[in-house]
């Protein structure tokens, strides 16, 4: 017996739940529809995938290494919103702190050139 | 939960899936493990939602690929891991309809489903003609609804479980499904009355 803790089968069962869903429809109605649910579960049936196939898949997936399929963008995609947006701040910051940084010293050295050039002239 | 500190004395055949993909961030032989428990879901999955076996394959192989690509970043939400697979399935026969365009046709050489049974060798065609109208019909469906009735019917999951995977609440998958039936059925009437027959032919020609 496949289901000895109920005297019902599933699709009994199944049908019972769906009948009770559906108390509104007309008998008609629940009829057209109970049938296409049996329709269903006779049509909807599982398909296996060749033995060839799932043996080969498996090899190449053993033989790959964890991570390896990754690019640089979907790592960093791969982090949480809050942690992109705050190292996107911070580069940021970072960015504009050495550009000002070394701003000074290459305004420096252009008017040391500017000044050499206008002395020479 | 007691965790072995090598990979030799790990059981993966008893272990859970959460203990497993923890496992697999770094053992190749757990994620073989996860593979091996749901291949064939993501299979189906997959094939219902595409009608071939090619295309099914070469899709499958990408879920698993991009599952091991991103196995070091999985978080446990509470959620299955089999939620975490079907995510990916679902993005990727998305894309897929997207650069191919919406297929109309499912093969059914290789498919024969068992279910239906007549004596007459007439009735035996008009069943294999409802049988690929009805999977036409369900193919035309919107995605969540797909995967609703394969989850359902092909894996034969129960609405809670269903409504783990789709993150959504029994009472919703419930729902969800009552309004498939009606959608189904009305696209199955309008498709019988456009090639002239009448639609209660139909439901009376299987005699359920």
């Amino acid at each position: 017996m496949p289901f000895p803790f109920s005297k019902k089968s599933p699709q009994d069962a199944f049908n019972d739940l769906l009948w009770a869903q559906m108390q509104r429809q007309s008998d008609a109605q629940l009829e057209e529809l109970l049938t296409l649910a049996r329709l269903l579960s006779q049509v909807l049936v599982p398909v296996k995938p060749s033995d060839a196939f799932v043996e080969d898949l498996r090899q190449q997936l053993l033989t790959a290494t964890p991570g390896e399929r990754r690019t640089w963008y979907e790592r960093v995609r791969q982090l949480p919103p809050g942690v992109q947006l705050a190292a996107g701040i911070g580069g940021a910051t970072l960015t504009a702190g050495v550009v000002l940084a070394a701003r000074r010293p290459v305004m420096d050295a252009l008017d040391l050139w500017r000044s050499r050039r206008s002395i020479s002239a | 939960m007691t965790r072995p500190h090598s990979q030799a004395e790990r059981d993966y055949t008893v272990a859970d899936d959460a203990q497993l993909v923890e496992w697999a961030k770094d053992d190749s032989a757990a994620f073989g493990e996860l593979y091996e428990r749901y291949v064939q879901k993501i299979y189906n999955y997959v094939y219902y939602r595409t009608g071939n076996h090619h295309d099914a394959e070469d899709l499958t192989s990408r879920v698993f690929f991009r599952a091991l690509g991103h196995i070091d970043g999985y978080v446990d939400r509470g959620v299955p891991f089999s939620a975490w697979l079907y995510r990916i399935a679902h993005n990727l026969v998305a894309n897929w309809h997207r650069d191919r365009g919406r297929q109309k046709v499912v093969p059914l050489d290789d498919y024969l489903p068992s279910g239906l049974h007549f004596d007459a060798p007439e009735a035996m065609a008009e069943s294999s003609e409802e049988q690929e109208r009805l999977l036409l019909s369900i193919r035309e469906l919107p995605a969540e609804r797909q995967q609703l009735l394969i989850l359902k019917f092909v894996e034969r999951l129960s609405n809670a479980e269903i409504g783990e995977i789709m993150d959504r609440t029994e009472g919703a998958i419930k729902s969800l499904y009552h309004r498939t039936l009606l959608s189904l059925r009305g696209a199955l009437d309008q498709d019988e009355d456009s090639s002239g027959g009448a639609s209660e032919r139909r439901w009376k020609r299987f005699g359920l």
